[in-house]
């Protein structure tokens, strides 16, 4: 009775200790992208197979964009709020909300714009197969077609 | 006690049980209801299913073929279900972060402090 009770325990132990096994060795590769510095560089990295030349000159463009990204955050907080307190109160369009809408929308097209020329310059970093792959991918979720309807997609 | 009182004795008793005898008569089928309760004394009883587990228990599970079966199946078991979650998990990571990449280069994505 004593070694069958044995045997049923080893056995389960054994189980727990493939999973504990496959599971951390399976993960370290994710959880070596969650760690790094930037995360989302080292998806990109992995996702479509850069050498670290390629990841290097990514990384670069991406450091180099980031700015300019956070001044157009900057404008389209300044411009909704303008936007918001035009409409406070408001009960007809006026001449200037038609200026902070049209200014809204121009902004919004040279963000659309200053994104696909970062998008077109990493894709050209990739090797061609991947450069597409990346661009396809990227086109999808940046400029699809419920673009902004839910805040997030 | 020697062998001579025991034999004896036994005479006395056997002469007894001769001249013993009895008016009462034997109720119906008498000779069957004794059989049927031999019979019913000799046949095993059938074992209770806690009585079937046990059994099994002790004398299958330390073969070694069942034992080595079992071991293997557990351990095969828990690398695919090790495997299997790993590979969600995974799965889940890589969406966040590929989400995450589009919300830092997208101004109107990008989460607000």
């Amino acid at each position: 009775m004593k070694r069958s009770l044995f045997i049923l325990v080893l056995g389960l132990f054994i189980g727990a200790a493939a999973y504990g096994c496959i599971y951390s060795v399976c993960m370290s590769p994710a959880r070596a992208m969650e760690r790094s510095q930037r995360p989302e560089l080292a998806w990109l990295k992995e996702e479509f197979h850069l050498s670290d030349a390629e990841f290097k000159r990514v990384s670069e463009l991406h450091a180099a964009y980031l700015p300019h990204c956070r001044e157009m955050c900057r404008k389209i907080d300044e411009q909704n709020a303008q936007l918001q307190k035009l409409l406070a109160g408001a009960t007809n369009t006026t001449p200037e909300i038609d200026a902070a809408l049209v200014e809204i929308a121009q902004l919004r097209s040279g963000c659309q714009r200053m994104m696909l020329r970062h998008f077109f310059e990493v894709s050209q970093t990739m090797p061609p197969e991947q450069g597409s792959r990346y661009l396809a991918w990227v086109k999808g979720k940046v400029f699809a077609a419920d673009y902004g309807m839910n805040g997030q997609k | 006690m020697n062998t001579n009182e025991s034999s004896d004795e036994d005479k006395a008793l056997r002469k007894l049980l001769n001249e013993w005898r009895t008016e009462a008569s034997l109720p119906p089928r008498f000779q069957d209801s004794v059989w049927q309760r031999i019979e019913r004394a000799q046949t095993p009883a059938s074992p209770s299913m806690l009585q079937v587990i046990a059994h099994w228990f002790a004398t299958v599970i330390p073969r070694p073929a069942f034992a080595v079966s079992y071991m293997i199946v557990l351990l095969a078991g828990g690398g695919a279900f090790g495997w299997e979650h790993a590979r969600k998990e995974t799965t889940h990571i890589k969406d966040d972060l590929s989400e995450r990449y589009v919300r830092v280069l997208d101004p109107y994505q990008t989460p607000r402090e």
